[in-house]
């Protein structure tokens, strides 16, 4: 039994990976909310067990890195010539999503069993409970083989993380946040299915292998909408402009589901959507400017927003909204090279732009799980989300404080750790379209702010003197272990993606495809953004390490006018109101008075003769057993008449039926 | 006119005279008949019962005289299962009838009426 | 040796069953734990059988008796039900009638003959079996001696019972004069010559053998026996009458009219019966259900416009038509012994079925009242349930014919289960809204509870996992049916 042997065992039980949460799911649903304890082990161990598959399959690929994917699926619908398939896919992008999306999970859970440690008995249990639907739904996410498949499980994410914001629903603004993230990103989730249903009725199929072969045969304006029509599914769900609005909100979750789904995991489905149909955005010549732009927009207000933050768990949303928008913006400009190469004739050439997305996708997952795990345990000590109500924890919980800083610096892309090499290759990609010199702009503008409100969260949280009540302490083992190990894995996983032709990362990732575009490593946008990278962290310093308070009350009277405008969210929760009030109600009030007065009358006129007919029947049924036989004779009587006369006058085989 | 009335009688005459399939079969349809009528009409749950009877004996006729006509054993077969079934049903509807007996003090059909609508 | 038994192995071990259930009540067991968990036992350890009858084509006893793709299907499907009632008797009987021990083997001899009657090829063992279907069932309608509503039932559904036996035997006479034999193969080869107006003799059999047929599927008109019997019959029995006779039923449809009489001489005449039989059934039964006030009375009226449903498939005349049929039934059966499981617990004290008993049993038993939903929502055939992909394929099956006729019937049979949700949903609300009337929290025993889940999750899983349809679909190819 050697290496090659066990990952090809786990390749084929790879359908174990969504299938394990999920027993979890019902067994812990099953068991009844009474099991405390057990059922976080269940849990546990469930999403453990997907991850050691996980890590089988993950090893398959590296040694065979070349070889074709490896597809499981079920003829779910056949009718005639239309089948819908269940399926799961393993190629290396998608074994590596799976690698460390149970890493993560697992971590967090094991995490949440500290942090939800005051929840009452039944909370518990739930809690778990829509911790491994989540996890399997993810799973079968990533796993998908085609477009419906991964729909039933985008839906099954978006009800998972309904659930998980609105965990302490008897809390108003729980309640209220979980139904705006529902509905927010229900707009994304029509447009991409009407894009795959669209997809479907083109090319008979919506399996990502097959779609991507007939795609030369669609047309381009095809191609484009049924591109930005998926484009806009990842625009709800990874909260990009203008759909981001609801993302801030969901942190009313407990905040190892903020880690996991509204910053690791779930919202990176978006990105990992427009990732794994990235054929069908290179061969659309318009679309992938759009999303790189789009990406740019939610990347600078995302950051401009988070600066303004009080809220250490709001900082992180607007943050990773704004590390979202990167992603889309370096697989928008890949996209859009490649479709600038194709368009020239040329062999597919955003290899580039696709590789630094992914690349920072896993990064991300791993720094900002990290930083909101740390941003938990700092919550679960002073019992407050005020970041003024902080300060001082780095000595209090030291290993909190440096596994933030650790984070921090990963986040604003500082030499060793990961986050510098995954932004590094976004830049890179940048910098290769200088058509678009805007876009350029905005990923180095974006990374000093980055830089800059990480550590301001950073000297606000864990330095100074504590300003908050009581005396906190650091987190039992269970809490701090996972930020450990969450923090040396992005020391190190960096070092995978080093630029230039020794990306480990890249060449796995695009094995067997077209080889990665033999870029030079440039050393000029690397230094700028290093500069930026500690400009922000200086200016930081300068005015949040000593006296924050003076320094801060001052920077809202100088930059009044910008503060209030990113205080207020460049007030599109007041735009996106006001169409609700005004366009929406109106045609709802126009909408109740045809259904109150004109198609209520028709369905209860129906309904009523319905019913008087139905008891108008009833009394047919006398109870008196001669009238049921009485009743059986004259249906003789009537048909043996009545087929003896058809015989008469029609000839039997002829009788029609219409057709 | 007179030979019309001639052929008439004459087949009728004919009829009487030459008994085949075909009388066998009409008398079974009367008898099934006159079955279901007792079963439809009559109050007493035992006479109900013996229509019933009436009705399997009719269809005991059709299957000697079809067996017979055909020259296969199979009617006579058939009937002699049939008879054996029915005596069956009898002893089962007899022992439900008397627990209804007991239930209502009566066997009246047109009483049993409690479950209804 | 031993190999010769193998197609009849079912029947044998069944009767064997049954026959030792009445040795042990001879001698003098008097727990009805031992007489069901014997039963229970035996009926599991007959399942393994499957294995050595699958994909097998046999004809035995002079052409009287095959086994095929269908026959096993159905007699594994009989053998699923009779354990399911098995299980919900074992709780039910506890505190109702007196017990005799007679009636888990009267149970199993029924369950022997729907065995008999699905593989039967010959009408005279087709005969045979379904009064062996009959006459315990007329006995176990009636089964609780001292109540009136038990007796009534049995009266009606044995006077009414023997009625249609005689009017099908009438019928099986004339076919038999009209064909010369009473063997399915003959009936198919004599089909094929046949003149109707020549002979009109042959629509007498088949009317009078549809009757004897509709009868058992309680097909609307001779549909009015059900709701009294379901009513007065104690409840583990109304569920079984509810359906196991009438997949049997559907069985015989298929193999007496759609398998034995396709020839275009004959076809048209039972088609055209089975149309006028199922818009019959579907309207009386969808209508009635509205006003009912006692959920047996309301489940008779849905099993009848279930009834409807399939029968309209079946008029197709396909092979699609066949294989939704049978998927339809298995769905059916679950579904229908789900919904009266739930009812068996919630009244199992009180003897009532109103269902007004129902009232908060959200808050009284969720688990209980999720089974009801379930069960309710697959009968009204609301995605992802079973019952929708179960009507789905049955619908489809009927466009698929392609006759005007055809597509208005289908049109009538949505607008049909549109109207059932009606009553279907008003029983909801009473489980999910309105206050209970008595706060107990109503106990789930072991037994009717592992019964109720596995209920559950058969509506489940067929629903989301139509592949299985596929593989009725390679049932009825195995049989050598492709239309």
């Amino acid at each position: 039994m050697n290496l090659i042997d066990l990952s090809s065992m786990a390749m084929k039980d790879v359908w174990l990976i969504p299938l394990l949460p999920f027993l979890a799911f019902i067994l812990i649903l099953v068991t009844g909310v009474k099991l405390r304890k057990i059922s976080s082990y269940i849990s546990i161990l469930g999403i453990f067990l997907a991850f050691v598959v996980s890590a089988g399959v993950l090893i398959g690929r590296l040694l065979s890195p070349e070889a074709d994917p490896y597809q499981i699926f079920v003829n779910w619908i056949t009718y005639k010539d239309a089948t819908i398939q269940l399926g799961l896919l393993v190629d290396n992008l998608s074994a590596i999503m799976v690698f460390f999306i149970t890493l993560v999970a697992t971590l967090i859970q094991v995490y949440s069993i500290g942090y939800m440690d005051h929840e009452k008995d039944g909370g518990f249990a739930r809690y778990f409970a829509y911790m491994s639907l989540f996890a399997a739904s993810m799973l079968g996410l990533v796993l998908a083989n085609n477009l419906f498949s991964l729909y039933i499980c985008w839906e099954l994410v978006g009800l998972s993380s309904y659930l998980l914001i609105g965990f302490w629903y008897q809390k108003k603004s729980a309640a209220d946040a979980a139904k705006k993230a529902f509905v927010v990103t229900r707009f994304g989730d029509l447009g991409l299915l009407i894009g795959i249903v669209f997809l479907y009725f083109l090319t008979g199929t919506t399996n990502f292998i097959e779609v991507r072969d007939l795609l030369p045969t669609l047309g381009a304006v095809n191609v484009t909408i049924i591109a930005l029509l998926i484009f806009s599914g990842a625009v709800g769900k990874s909260a990009q402009f203008p759909l981001h609005v609801w993302l801030p909100d969901a942190m009313e979750g407990p905040t190892p589901v903020s880690a996991l789904i509204h910053a690791a995991t779930m919202v990176a489905a978006g990105v990992y959507l427009v990732a794994r149909t990235f054929p069908i955005f290179e061969a659309a010549p318009t679309a992938p400017i759009i999303v790189a732009y789009i990406g740019a927009v939610t990347a600078l207000i995302a950051a401009c927003m988070a600066v303004v933050q009080v809220d250490i768990k709001r900082v992180l949303a607007y943050s990773t909204i704004s590390q979202l928008g990167y992603m889309m913006m370096a697989l928008g400009a890949g996209a859009y090279i490649g479709a600038m190469a194709v368009s020239h004739g040329g062999a597919s050439a955003g290899t580039q732009g696709y590789v630094a997305g992914t690349f920072h996708l896993v990064t991300h997952a791993f720094f900002k799980a990290l930083l909101f795990l740390c941003a938990g345990s700092a919550i679960h000590a002073v019992m407050s989300n005020d970041m003024w109500g902080m300060g001082g924890l780095g000595k209090k919980m030291p290993v909190t404080g440096l596994t933030f800083l650790v984070g921090a610096l990963a986040i604003s892309g500082i030499p060793p750790f990961s986050g510098f090499f995954s932004k590094d290759e976004i830049i890179a990609t940048m910098t290769s379209i200088p058509q678009h010199p805007i876009l350029m702009i905005i990923a180095f503008l974006v990374v000093f702010m980055t830089a800059y409100y990480m550590f301001r969260a950073y000297y606000l949280t864990f330095c100074g003197e504590y300003r908050g009540e009581g005396a906190p302490h650091e987190n039992p083992r269970v809490m701090t272990w996972p930020l450990v190990i969450l923090a040396a894995i992005t020391v190190v996983v960096g070092f995978v993606g080093m630029p230039g032709d020794a990306n480990m990362f890249g060449n796995f990732l695009t094995a067997g495809g077209p080889h990665i575009s033999e870029h030079v490593v440039s050393f000029t946008p690397m230094i700028i953004s290093l500069i930026l990278a500690l400009a922000g962290i200086s200016t930081a310093f300068a005015f949040y390490y000593k006296r924050p308070q003076e320094n801060e009350a001052l920077l809202k009277k100088r930059f009044s006018l910008l503060w209030t405008l990113f205080d207020k969210k460049f007030y599109m929760d007041d735009f996106w109101e006001w169409i609700v009030r005004n366009i929406l109600f109106l045609a709802a009030r126009v909408a109740e008075f045809i259904d109150n007065y004109f198609i209520d009358g028709v369905v209860n006129l129906t309904g009523y003769l319905i019913g008087a007919a139905g008891d108008r029947l009833r009394y047919e049924e006398s109870g008196k057993v001669q009238q049921y036989a009485l009743m059986i004779v004259i249906f003789l009587f009537v048909t043996g008449l009545g087929l003896l006369a058809l015989s008469r006058f029609i000839n039997i085989p002829n009788i029609p039926f219409g057709g | 006119m007179i030979e019309f009335i001639y052929n008439c009688f004459n087949n009728c005459w004919n009829f009487f005279l030459d008994v085949g399939l075909v009388h066998y079969l009409i008398l079974s349809a009367l008898i099934f008949c006159i079955g279901i009528y007792g079963v439809i009409t009559r109050r007493n749950a035992i006479t109900v019962l013996m229509s019933l009877e009436l009705m399997f004996n009719a269809v005991n006729i059709n299957f000697i005289a079809f067996g017979r006509q055909l020259g296969t054993p199979v009617g006579q077969v058939f009937a002699l299962f049939i008879i054996a079934v029915a005596a069956a049903e009898a002893a089962v509807g007899l022992a439900i009838i008397i627990n209804i007996y007991r239930n209502f003090r009566g066997v009246d059909v047109d009483k049993v009426d409690l479950l209804k609508w | 040796m031993l190999e010769k038994f193998i197609p009849i192995s079912f029947e044998l071990s069944v009767s064997v069953l049954a026959f030792l259930l009445l040795l042990l009540d001879i001698f003098g067991v008097r727990s009805k734990r031992v007489f069901a968990a014997v039963g229970i036992i035996g009926l599991i350890l007959t399942l393994p059988l499957t294995n050595h009858m699958w994909g097998m084509h046999a004809t035995l006893f002079g052409g009287a008796y095959v086994l095929d793709g269908m026959a096993v299907f159905f007699k594994v499907l009989f053998i699923f039900i009779t354990l399911l009632i098995f299980l919900f008797s074992l709780d039910f009987l506890e505190k109702k009638f007196e017990f005799r021990g007679e009636y888990y083997s009267m149970l199993l001899f029924v369950c022997l003959g729907l065995m008999l009657a699905v593989s039967s090829a010959d009408l005279l063992t087709l005969f045979i079996s379904i009064e062996l279907i009959s006459l315990p069932l007329y006995l176990l309608a009636a089964f609780e001696k001292k109540n009136k509503a038990s007796s009534e039932a049995g009266l009606k559904y044995f006077l009414l019972g023997a009625f249609a036996s005689a009017i099908f035997l009438y019928g099986i006479s004339m076919v038999y004069g009209t064909v010369g034999s009473t063997k399915f193969v003959d009936i198919i080869t004599a089909a094929g010559k046949m003149n109707l107006y020549a002979s009109p003799v042959m629509l007498l059999g088949i009317i009078g053998l549809l009757t004897g047929l509709g009868f058992k599927i309680s097909a609307s008109p001779f549909h009015m026996w059900s709701p009294d019997v379901f009513e007065g019959a104690p409840t583990p029995v109304a569920a079984f009458i509810s359906v196991a006779p009438k997949a049997a039923g559907i069985a015989i449809i298929i193999r007496l009219f759609l398998l034995s009489m396709a020839a275009p001489q004959v076809q048209p005449v039972w088609v055209l019966i089975l149309l006028l039989l199922s818009a019959m059934s579907m309207t009386i039964g969808n209508l009635t259900a509205i006003p009912q006030k006692d959920f047996k009375r309301m489940l008779a009226y849905s099993g009848i416009a279930q009834i409807g449903y399939v029968l309209l498939a079946l008029a197709a005349a396909t092979t699609l038509g066949i294989a939704s049929a049978m998927f339809y039934m298995i769905l059916y059966a679950f579904t229908n012994l789900g919904a009266f499981g739930v009812l068996m617990l919630v009244t199992r004290m009180n003897g009532s079925s109103s269902i007004s008993e129902f009232a908060g049993l959200s808050k009284r038993a969720p688990a209980l009242a999720l089974m009801l939903l379930l069960s309710l929502l697959s009968l009204a055939g609301i995605p992802p349930l079973a019952g929708f992909v179960g009507k789905f394929y049955l619908f489809l099956a009927a466009f698929q014919h392609g006759g005007l006729l055809f597509k208005i019937m289908v049109l009538y049979a949505i607008l049909n289960s549109v109207v059932s949700l009606y009553y279907y949903l008003g029983v909801l609300k009473v489980a999910y809204f309105d206050p209970p009337a008595d706060e107990g929290t109503v106990r789930v025993p072991t037994s009717s509870g592992l019964a109720l889940f596995l209920c559950g999750m058969t509506i489940v899983v067929l629903g989301i996992l139509p592949p299985l349809s596929t593989w009725v679909v390679n049932i009825t190819q195995s049989m050598g049916l492709s239309l």
